[in-house]
């Protein structure tokens, strides 16, 4: 077991090093010039010369490389070109808003497509059956930027019962004290409920928009895995020992469900790091995502480099928690060994 | 008084009623009784267990004249916590839950069909493990699985059933895959099962030689009909029905009985073993009904029309 | 059973598994799938059709800046006074053959390379592996983003972006069923039949591996639209003023805020539409495959 994990957690590290490899690559060396495209498209002879030496581009390759992988890993990701700010810096104030959107999102799909995905199953082919799958379809086909509209037209400008996309609280209201960064558990921690319920409600629609989203894999993968675990032979030996229903559809069916739904949760938060971009950007949410569609809008490429940069280990972290979580679900993957004759 | 009465079962599709899978079948299982039932896969055999059981699903219409496990008629479905018909399968290992210990499988068997608290239910458990013949049942409690042998797992799978304090126990080719020696055991301690708790049991096979060592009676099945039944030294030396000799020769010769069956028509009429019959004549387009032959001998056949006897 | 001659070796004969089996008569038969198809020949025919019937979808001030819907606009028209309706047409060819193209694309590459990692297996597979592994370690649409930031707005850049987020699925898939393909009987028969290698890994391997890359196809054609247009929005690769439905939902967003819900939402809608259509053709040949 403590192989596995070395192993692990090495394997993650050579991938993040191929994602710092990789991001050199797009960075450095895809583009035809390189400094021209810092220096944006309106910029003049002199002026790309300037950015050509103020990035080192004239530097032979390999040291640029070697320059750029000791800065990442002394985390170092540059300044923004727009802001004049370390990128690390204005990533990292930005990330709990992003955190704490991400978060109740993938709650909220969870709570969606967790319940229908197993009475999906269990009533498989039947007219429930039918309605979810329809609605998988229609949220795997969903484009994050009409439902966000669609929400905020039908939310905030017909219905009125949503704030408009304007931030995380009403402009002129403090933040609570930062204890995490989420300002729903900062609150309660001060014991400030209608703070809290203030933010929960300006993240209500961003987070429905990104939740109804990934609820649909979700789904689809937690009634692909129960209408597999539902036919195993154990749950018919469950069956047939006088177990009722809900024992073995949750304590058979989902428990034995549970490692390609975990799966599905770490592909969704795949989903949730690119559609973020999106959404931040149509709510105004001050998160990482809007700092990245800045960095596209003003040709800021060591901002965007670094937002790259931050996904990249996000992910790779994520799945390393997942691929450690299988352990803890799969008795097989944690022990071996024979017991008794 | 039987355990379990059967009479004119009948399990077919509900899309396709005309093509019944099991047809008219008769069925009995006394008390303290071991019966094999035989037959080659899509004989029926499964089918008719796993609906006396009660575990079909609901695409599947069981109708019989009469269906009744020590006088009690079973009606619909199971219902679970009132078990009085348990059944083991084939592939012990994928009959367990895989991320649960095999203690606690056994003691929620307990717990459904006897109530009770946890700790009550655990040492039931770990006592039931013991009885059947595993050793440090304790130990092998807190076991995975995975981590048990074929054998371990299919006495553990034995446990359950157990649990359940049944009536009549079905076994369905519960020995396949297993190793001889391990075979021998699970006989044996079916056999002592039997003894002590006067259960009956209804052992599923295709493997005749199983049946010679461990069952009393045997009913023949080929096609989802009753072929043959009679008690097992009868069967073995004097069959009355052509199915029964072809089974017979095939593991004189070491053949394969059902090598060059090419399936059965379920639209013909009549006695479905017709297409392979050596004896077939005009008669054969009506299903034959059980002649009695001989004390507790049985034969759907025709041809034994004249032989009947008038004592069951 | 098909014969396939060799130039100079003996000819070998291809068994039909893994190849496609599949009838359009067959599929044809389940309901789900006549939706999608019927979806999509809509939107081809209006595609063709609708250029003749409708405003240029470029021309300005048709009748004043975000008229709501009417007789005259079905659609509406968005603050240039453009008719919405005649865009979200427009843009149909533009989207529909772009997901469809890059989908393609990266079903070819992915499959040649997987064919390649799967069928020679050693250090190449291994390399080609690790490659896939850094790849697939980033969510596919940040990807896209910045390759299609980095290479420039344009149309071919865009492809090329999406394209490539995509190819490592493709590659992981064929080189599975490879594996697999590889140690059936006609594979030995065409090594033995002196075929070079590498035309038995084309020729007679990838057909046959190629079933589960079909159904990823139309899924992937139907995503590609989806970040085509996701990309759009954020302002990378196509942007105003062609009629593509991103640019659209981008160019109309700051309007729905007010209450202009028309231009932004009837592209969008057609957007879920496409991908829908796709999404359930997808689902049905998988379902049909299995």
């Amino acid at each position: 077991m403590k192989r596995y994990l070395v192993r692990r957690i090495g394997l993650s590290l050579l991938t993040l090093l191929g994602i710092v490899m990789l991001v050199f690559v797009v960075s450095r060396v895809l583009p035809g010039d390189a400094a021209a495209l810092r220096a944006g498209p309106y910029a003049d002879e002199a002026r790309i010369e300037q950015v050509r030496q103020q990035f080192g581009l004239d530097r032979p390759l390999p040291e640029q490389f070697v320059d750029h992988v000791s800065s990442v890993a002394r985390f170092d990701l540059g300044v923004s070109t727009r802001t004049n700010q370390p990128v690390r810096d204005e990533l990292l104030a930005r990330l709990p808003a992003s955190l704490e959107l991400g978060a109740f999102a993938v709650l909220l799909a969870c709570a969606i497509g967790l319940p229908l995905g197993i009475v999906a199953a269990v009533r498989r082919n039947r007219p429930v059956d039918l309605l979810v799958r329809g609605f998988a379809v229609l949220g795997s086909s969903m484009a994050l930027f009409w439902l966000g509209l669609l929400l905020l037209y039908f939310g905030f400008f017909r219905l009125g019962w949503f704030p408009g996309p304007v931030d995380r609280l009403p402009i002129g209201t403090a933040a609570p004290p930062t204890v995490t960064g989420f300002f729903t558990v900062d609150a309660v921690l001060a014991g400030d409920l209608g703070l809290a319920l203030t933010a929960l409600h300006y993240l209500a629609l961003p987070v429905l928009t990104l939740g109804l989203v990934l609820a649909a894999p979700i789904l689809k993968m937690v009634r692909g895995a129960m209408c597999d675990t539902l036919d195993a032979d154990y749950v018919r030996t469950a069956r047939s020992v006088g177990l009722p229903g809900r024992t073995w559809v949750l304590t058979d069916g989902f428990r034995n469900a549970l490692l390609p739904v975990v799966t599905a949760i770490g592909i969704v938060f795949g989903y949730l790091l690119g559609g973020n971009i999106i959404v931040e950007f149509i709510y105004s949410w001050p998160g990482i995502g809007r700092y990245a569609y800045q960095a596209i809008q003003s040709n800021d490429l060591q901002a965007l480099q670094g937002f790259v940069i931050l996904v990249g280990v996000l992910y790779v972290t994520l799945n390393l928690v997942i691929d450690l979580l299988y352990t803890r679900i799969d008795p097989r993957v944690r022990l071996g060994g024979k017991v008794g004759a | 008084m039987t355990l379990l009465t059967v009479e004119r079962l009948t399990v077919a599709l509900r899309d396709d009623l005309d093509h019944p899978l099991v047809r008219d079948l008769d069925l009995e299982v006394a008390p303290g009784e071991v019966v094999g039932l035989v037959g080659e896969s899509g004989s029926g055999k499964t089918l008719s267990s796993l609906a006396i059981a009660g575990l079909l699903p609901p695409e599947m219409l069981v109708t019989a004249d009469r269906l009744e496990v020590a006088g009690n008629p079973r009606s619909g479905p199971r219902r679970p916590g009132a078990v009085d018909v348990a059944m083991i399968f084939q592939n012990p290992r994928a009959a367990l839950n895989p991320t649960m210990r095999v203690g606690r499988q056994v003691a929620r068997a307990v717990r459904a069909n006897r109530g009770g608290g946890r700790q009550a239910a655990h040492d039931e458990a770990v006592r039931l493990l013991g009885r059947v013949g595993i050793p440090g049942a304790a130990k092998v409690a807190k076991a995975y699985p995975h981590q048990l042998s074929g054998g371990m797992c299919q006495r553990v799978v034995i446990a359950m059933a157990l649990a359940c304090t049944p009536r009549l126990l079905i076994a369905d080719e519960p020995t396949t895959g297993l190793d001889v020696t391990v075979q021998a055991q699970i006989f044996d301690l079916l056999q002592e099962l039997v003894a002590d708790t006067g259960c009956g049991v209804l052992f599923i096979t295709h493997d005749l030689a199983a049946v010679a060592e461990l069952c009393d009676r045997v009913e023949v099945l080929y096609g989802g009909q009753r072929m043959e039944s009679a008690p097992k030294v009868e069967l073995f030396e004097r069959p009355r029905h052509p199915y029964t000799t072809h089974l017979l020769e095939s593991v004189e010769l070491d053949v394969d009985p059902w090598a060059d069956d090419p399936g059965v028509d379920l639209t013909l009429p009549g006695c479905r073993f017709a297409h392979r019959c050596p004896a077939v004549h005009d008669r054969c387009t009506a299903v034959p009904p059980a002649y009695p032959v001989a004390t507790g001998h049985r034969s759907a056949c025709f041809l034994c029309e004249e032989e009947r006897v008038d004592t069951a | 059973m098909s014969a396939a001659a060799t130039d100079g070796a003996t000819p070998v004969q291809t068994t039909e598994t893994g190849r496609l089996r599949v009838r359009l008569g067959t599929l044809l038969r389940r309901p789900l799938f006549v939706v999608g198809l019927t979806i999509l020949v809509g939107y081809a025919v209006v595609a063709i059709v609708g250029p003749w019937l409708l405003p240029d979808p470029l021309a300005t001030g048709q009748g004043g800046p975000l008229q709501a819907p009417s007789a005259d606009h079905p659609f509406g028209t968005d603050r240039f006074g453009r008719d919405v309706l005649a865009r979200s047409v427009a843009a149909i060819r533009l989207d529909v053959v772009l997901g469809v193209t890059i989908a393609a694309l990266a079903m070819t590459i992915g499959s040649a390379i997987g064919v390649l990692a799967g069928y020679w297996g050693g250090w190449v597979d291994e390399a080609i592996m690790r490659c896939t592994d850094v790849l697939l370690a980033f969510p596919g649409f940040v990807l896209a983003l910045i390759i299609a930031a980095v290479l420039g707005d344009n149309v071919r850049n865009v492809v090329i972006a999406v394209a490539i987020a995509y190819t490592p699925h493709f590659v992981r898939l064929t080189r599975a069923q490879v594996l697999s393909v590889r140690e059936m009987e006609f594979v030995d028969a065409a090594r033995i039949g002196g075929n070079r290698p590498l035309r038995v890994a084309f020729r007679h391997v990838l057909p046959n591996s190629l079933g589960p890359s079909m159904v990823q196809a139309t899924l992937v054609t139907g995503w590609a639209i989806l970040d085509v247009a996701g990309l759009a929005f954020l302002g990378v690769g196509i942007g105003p003023p062609t009629a593509e439905w991103g640019v659209m939902v981008a160019e109309g967003a700051n309007d729905v805020v007010s209450g202009y819900w028309w231009t932004s939402l009837f592209p969008g809608g057609m957007i879920v539409l496409a991908v829908a259509a796709f999404h359930l053709l997808g689902d049905e040949l998988e379902g049909e495959l299995r």
